[in-house]
């Protein structure tokens, strides 16, 4: 196996008592995008400002294409990092925030000029090189910040959520525009965000986190399909969870009863699963399936009364009440066909295949 | 292109006092405003004028003014070749002072402001310290130091460096030492101040983008410690040429300021419009040297500061 771009050995970061980053082991090839997925405050733009070289880690390693970095300063490192509030000179133009780098690895001036313009038309910022950061907008600022970081063409690149600040329509643009330079460009990409399906759509690998550790490492399919665990299940896209146990198995089916006594059944299983255990029954809310008469075959299907359809253009989220007082959810594209009535009497087929147990 | 003078006078209070009325405009423009007006004009703009006006008068002898209107005041400055010497050497004095005050004050001021421990605020205090005690007791314990046979001249002589003593007290060199060591403060405050505002991620910014600690603090500290360093330098200069017990004291006759001149003229002489005339050519000095070195540096200008309206 080729050298990693980059290698993080039991990296840990504490803050006084805060263990910000905790234990995280990543190694990443060249080429590579890797995007790092969770919530605020669980350790993303640490665990960036370590690769960066702007903090120590508390304990552990940091390798840069094979060698050790730990002692080497930022500008000692091939990497380039795109901060979260983008940091851009105050008192330098467009023009000479994105030359920044360049000039400081030594490119000429014409080399450089040509490289800059190139870099600002890519971002679609053609007409503000002149401008001062403060004479741009929100979105123009962040751009000219992912510009800067770009142009540098380094061995790893650091994206604090770099598109956060654009509207939707740019934002998708800019996301194809950056996996473009990406593959182009062969440059390994850490990418932070907070926003899953940007996550899910640019990534070859996504690390979710949470409080400081890395919770599931794998491809967009396996961490969304394949979740480990409950937070990284409910952290990508809408889910129903039911904790209860599984009730007895049948060779490779198993069913599975609910705390408050719904059976779910024909539910298959592979791995080896502890059969008094608690375990957490996840169905993907695109999964819950609704009709107005009781579906054929009748296993696993439930009358529930809808409480309310939000319509949100694309999707149409409906909020059930099973029998039992359970509270389930259930999104389906939006078509032409006009939503039942809040308070009328459904069903709801769950395929079992579609059901995931997890343990916790 | 002729761009207004940006001194940093825009980081005083009274824009954000603005903004705050501006939510009961004309009421509380005016409760906000108002005291600070009427200060101004009271122990500014009225004894300013007093003093125009008085310069543009008569002398009477002892004291006495006499409402005529003449210029013989002005035309005396301007021909004597004493008052212009007098005056040039105090502007000498203000502008050198400034430059050391300056050299020595940055350093100070940007590794007190770049220090991330908390020892910062004591050293603060340690500079500030000497202003608790009389600036006379101070300026007479550098007379001590200064003196044929005072601390320098003793060391100096003791490890044989020189054979006879420096004669440092009453000259030039002897003032601006003085003026120096009391401006200080006045130089590092503002500085410390403004490297202190620096954030850390625009430093951070520049070593992830390559530039190491040289190229950090020339492209991205330096210039943004500039409205501090020029502040300082308008504090400092004021200062010093105004300066009247460091020339009265280490100055003697070898280095007389045009503000020993002015007390004199005041309170020996009794030439009340003449002394005032002095003070109008000071004042007119100090605005003429502001004004160009506000024009030199141009600070809108380093930072694209220009307002967007
Ligand atoms: N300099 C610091 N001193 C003390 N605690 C810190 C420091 N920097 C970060 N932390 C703490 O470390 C944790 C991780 O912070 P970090 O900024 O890495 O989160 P994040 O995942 O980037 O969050 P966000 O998505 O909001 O940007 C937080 O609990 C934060 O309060
Ligand atoms: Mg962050």
């Amino acid at each position: 196996m080729p050298t990693p771009d980059l290698e993080l050995i039991d990296v840990r970061k504490s803050f006084g008592g805060v263990q910000a980053v905790d234990n995280v082991s990543l190694s990443v090839q060249r080429g590579e995008f890797v995007s790092l997925l969770g919530p605020s405050g669980c350790g993303k733009t640490t665990l960036m400002r370590m690769v960066a070289g702007l903090l120590k880690p508390t304990s552990g390693d940091i390798l840069i294409r094979g060698e050790r970095v730990n002692d080497h300063a930022p500008y000692q490192r091939d990497i380039s990092l795109m901060f979260q509030n983008y940091a851009l000179f105050p008192h330098k133009t467009s023009f000479e925030n994105v030359a920044f780098g360049l000039k400081y690895r030594g490119v000429g001036l014409a080399e450089r000029q040509r490289r800059v313009r190139e870099a600002l038309k890519l971002m679609r910022l053609p007409d503000i090189q002149d401008r001062y950061p403060h004479q741009l907008s929100g979105g123009q600022q962040q751009r000219v910040a992912l510009a800067r970081s770009l142009v540098v063409n380094p061995a790893v690149l650091l994206l604090d959520e770099p598109l956060s600040n654009l509207d939707k329509q740019l934002r998708v643009g800019m996301q194809v525009e950056l996996k473009q330079i990406q593959e182009a460009s062969g440059v390994t990409f850490i990418f932070v965000t907070h926003d899953q399906g940007e996550a899910l759509a640019m990534s070859d690998r996504i690390v979710v986190m949470n409080a400081g550790k890395v919770l599931q490492l794998g491809s967009p399919r396996e961490v969304y399909n394949e979740p480990l665990s409950r937070f990284v299940a409910d952290f990508l896209g809408q889910s129903n969870f039911f904790e209860g146990h599984i009730e007895r198995t049948e060779g490779s089916q198993l069913e599975f009863k609910t705390d408050r006594g719904l059976s779910f059944v024909g539910i298959p299983h592979s791995e080896t699963v502890s059969p008094n255990g608690r375990m957490t029954l996840q169905i993907r809310a695109e999964r819950v399936k609704l009709s107005s008469s009781q579906p054929r075959p009748a296993a696993n299907s439930f009358k529930a009364t809808l409480e309310r359809s939000i319509y949100e253009g694309t999707y149409l989220i409906h909020q059930l009440r099973l029998e039992d007082g359970c509270v389930l959810t259930s999104t389906e594209p939006a078509g032409r066909h006009l939503p039942s009535k809040a308070g009328s009497q459904v069903w709801v087929a769950i395929d079992p295949e579609d059901c995931r147990l997890l343990v916790d | 292109m002729t761009r207004p003078i940006s001194l940093p006078f825009r980081s005083w209070p009274v824009p954000a006092l603005l903004s705050a009325s501006r939510r009961h405009p004309a009421l509380g423009a005016a409760f906000l405003v108002g005291p600070a007006i009427a200060w101004i004009m009271l122990f500014a703009v009225i004894p300013l004028l007093l003093i125009a006006a008085y310069s543009f008068m008569r002398s009477g002898g002892s004291g006495a003014i006499v409402p005529i209107f003449t210029i013989e005041n002005y035309s005396r400055i301007l021909t004597s070749s004493l008052y212009r010497r007098i005056l040039f050497e105090s502007l000498a004095i203000g502008v050198e002072s400034t430059a050391i005050t300056l050299l020595l004050g940055y350093p100070v001021g940007y590794y007190l402001g770049r220090m991330k421990s908390s020892v910062a605020p004591f050293l603060l205090l340690l500079i500030v310290l000497p202003f608790w005690t009389s600036y006379l007791v101070r300026i007479f314990s550098w007379l001590l130091i200064l003196m044929d046979n005072g601390v320098i001249n003793w060391v100096l002589s003791s490890i044989n460096a020189t054979s006879s003593p420096l004669h440092l007290l009453y000259s030039h060199l002897g003032v601006v030492i003085g003026i120096v060591y009391s401006a200080l403060p006045f130089a590092i405050l503002p500085i410390y101040a403004v490297v202190k505002g620096i954030e850390q991620d625009l430093v951070d910014a520049a070593h992830v983008l390559g530039a190491d600690e040289g190229a950090a603090f020339r492209e991205v500290i330096f210039p943004l410690s500039l409205p501090g360093l020029a502040a300082a330098a308008i504090l400092t200069f004021i200062y010093a040429v105004g300066s009247f017990l460091a020339p009265a004291i280490l100055g003697g006759t070898g280095a007389v300021m045009i503000s020993n001149v002015i007390i004199n003229t005041f309170l020996v002489l009794f030439n009340w419009p003449f002394a005032c005339a002095l003070t109008v050519a000071l004042l007119l000095i100090m605005l003429i040297v502001l004004a160009a070195a506000g024009r030199l540096v141009s600070l809108e200008n380093i930072y694209g500061l220009r307002s967007r309206v």
